[in-house]
């Protein structure tokens, strides 16, 4: 599952169809549900049910509905190799391979924000990368403060990414400010 | 018992959530309610040495002492000018979230809390300015520094996940940093997310022991991107003739500090945090610096690094420092200080302004005296409490 969020990531980095990101989000739920029923946790149980219903229903169909703009083509491939390449060299625990992974569905995510036009296609790049942050959750046991569950981190990114898909909806103006020397 | 307990170290949080609360039904007393907020919150910062550290997600440690009131002060200072429109009718309430998440930040107890505090300060205040360069690629680095917090959380070595809070919590100054001068929206963000992310970035430093002698040395990472960040700026504002001195003076005095943290050892570190305090106070003091020229220049002069402004002491300090810790470090740093020392000659004499309809009161210019006075202060005259208590924040662990 988690090879299939990779591919999703790297075919999201030239498409524009937010039909991937449905996908990639819906290989991420599933993966919450295989944890869920390995641990018999409640916690992993709701936190695939937020996948699905945020990273692979709701994300998209707003996406899909703003209207997200063609990838830039050049050069776009070979950053996603820089990405993918910078992942699998980093020095990671065990597993290894699993996190480089989840690694390497964020840094995609940065890569296709940093070379989309539109906000809308910036914040595709947004989504991407907070799949790859919910699936370290699915990979990595992690000891969070005052019992938090994984339940609890997906409802953080899941609220991050609806402030900024509200205000791409909005039609925040994405124009860099004319730069003026002081004075 | 009691798992939350609630103290006065938390005022200075609670009083601006309140203020965010509250303003947005207030209608047209929002802005002079706005003030009244920010003037309580400074109080309640300078309030935070009396405050018995009971615990819970808050700590009113020596570092928080440092930088809650540097925080405060900006809020004052960006509400001061009352008359000023507010953005929306939500724009008061965030602009007190921004200060209350800020806040949270630098008091917070646990790296979990300081990223929920800055994720809250970057969606509030890319919300409050409109500004999809702040927001988007600012939620972006909170997504790269929570897989490092998780990854420190997990139990994985520290090299990886440090890398990855270092290039999420830089990546928020940064971007705060990069707001041009003008409006109380602005000198708010671009005042306190990035006291808020260097503070975060210091304490990461102590809880990954990174000024201990380990090989290779840990503290290598924070000073290569502070002198990275030094030179890129001096770069910029030497050859950019119409960069916006700033935007690009702050990345700059971000940079110093950075390599401060990074140097290591009380001294630098105590040096790097008064030099974030004075470079707040001038950028602070451009910003509300209106029609006043003198004020202008004067703050200009500071942010040059030049006598007798706070910064030339500070930045002269850590050169010394840096010279003691690597020549090979302590060269290409005293170029970045230079670099920036002629940006700001150059700006000078400034061009004449076309004559305005209506001048400003001349209390507006009032904060930014009020700054400019204390980062000549803190340079050349710190008092004696101030100094035992930065002294202090830079021995924390």
């Amino acid at each position: 599952m988690s090879g299939v969020m990779l591919l999703c990531a790297v075919l999201l980095l030239v498409w524009r169809g937010v039909g991937v990101l449905a996908l990639q989000g819906a290989a991420l739920a599933l993966l919450l549900v295989w944890q869920a029923l390995l641990q018999g946790s409640a916690d992993f149980a709701f936190a695939a049910l937020l996948a699905a219903l945020g990273q692979a229903a709701l994300a998209p169909w707003v996406l899909a509905r703003l209207g997200v703009q063609a990838a830039e083509r050049r050069g776009v491939l070979l950053l996603g190799l820089a990405c993918v390449a910078v992942a699998i060299a980093a020095p990671l625990p065990a597993p290894r391979e699993a996190l480089a992974v989840a690694l390497a569905v964020l840094l995609l995510g940065g890569a296709i924000l940093a070379t989309r036009r539109g906000t809308a296609g910036q914040a595709m790049g947004l989504v991407c990368a907070g799949n790859g942050a919910a699936l370290l959750l699915a990979i990595l046991p992690v000891a969070l403060p005052w019992g938090l569950g994984a339940s609890a981190v997906l409802l953080a990114i899941l609220l991050l990414e609806a402030v900024v898909l509200s205000a791409v909806a909005r039609g925040i103006p994405d124009a860099d400010a004319e730069p003026g020397r002081l004075a | 018992m009691n798992d939350l307990p609630i103290g006065p170290e938390y005022l200075p949080v609670l009083l601006p959530v309140l203020g965010a609360l509250a303003l947005p039904w207030l209608g047209r007393i929002a802005a002079p309610a706005s003030l009244a907020f920010a003037v309580l919150t400074l109080l309640a910062t300078l309030a935070l040495p009396f405050a018995v550290p009971q615990g819970g997600p808050l700590r009113p440690d020596a570092l928080a002492m440092v930088l809650a009131p540097v925080i405060g002060l900006v809020g004052m200072v960006a509400a001061w000018n009352v008359n000023e429109i507010p953005v929306g009718r939500l724009g008061p309430g965030l602009f007190q979230l921004v200060l209350a998440a800020t806040l949270a930040a630098v008091l917070a107890a646990d790296p979990f809390v300081s990223w929920g505090a800055l994720s809250v300060a970057v969606l509030a205040g890319g919300t409050l300015l409109d500004d999809a360069q702040l927001l988007l690629p600012g939620v972006a680095a909170l997504l790269l520094a929570l897989f490092g917090s998780l990854l420190m959380l997990g139990g994985a070595p520290l090299g990886v996940a440090l890398a990855l809070l270092l290039a999420g919590y830089g990546a928020i100054m940064l971007l705060a940093l990069r707001q041009p001068a003008g409006g109380r929206e602005a000198a708010l963000v671009a005042g306190a997310l990035p006291v808020a992310a260097l503070g975060t970035l210091l304490r990461l430093r102590g809880i990954a022991a990174f000024a201990a002698a380990a090989a290779p040395s840990p503290v290598l990472p924070l000073m290569l991107l502070g002198l990275l960040i030094l030179l890129a700026a001096s770069w910029v504002l030497l050859r950019r003739r119409d960069a916006d001195f700033l935007v690009w003076s702050g990345i700059a005095q971000a940079g110093i500090v950075l390599a401060g943290f990074g140097i290591g050892g009380q001294a630098a570190t105590a040096m790097a945090l008064l030099h974030l305090a004075i470079a707040t106070l001038a950028r602070l003091a451009v910003a509300a610096a209106r029609d006043s020229r003198l004020l202008l220049v004067s703050a200009i002069l500071a942010l040059g690094l030049l006598p007798p402004f706070g910064l030339f002491v500070t930045a002269l300090r850590l050169l010394g420092l840096a010279l003691g810790e690597s020549p090979w470090f302590a060269a290409p740093f005293a170029a970045g200080l230079l670099a920036l020392v002629w940006s700001a000659l150059q700006l000078l004499p400034l061009p004449p302004r076309p004559p305005r309809a209506a001048a400003p009161h001349w209390t507006a210019a009032l904060p930014g005296w009020l700054c400019l006075a204390l980062a000549m202060l803190l340079g050349l005259a710190l008092p004696e409490p101030a100094r035992a208590l930065l002294w202090q924040a830079a021995s924390l662990p």
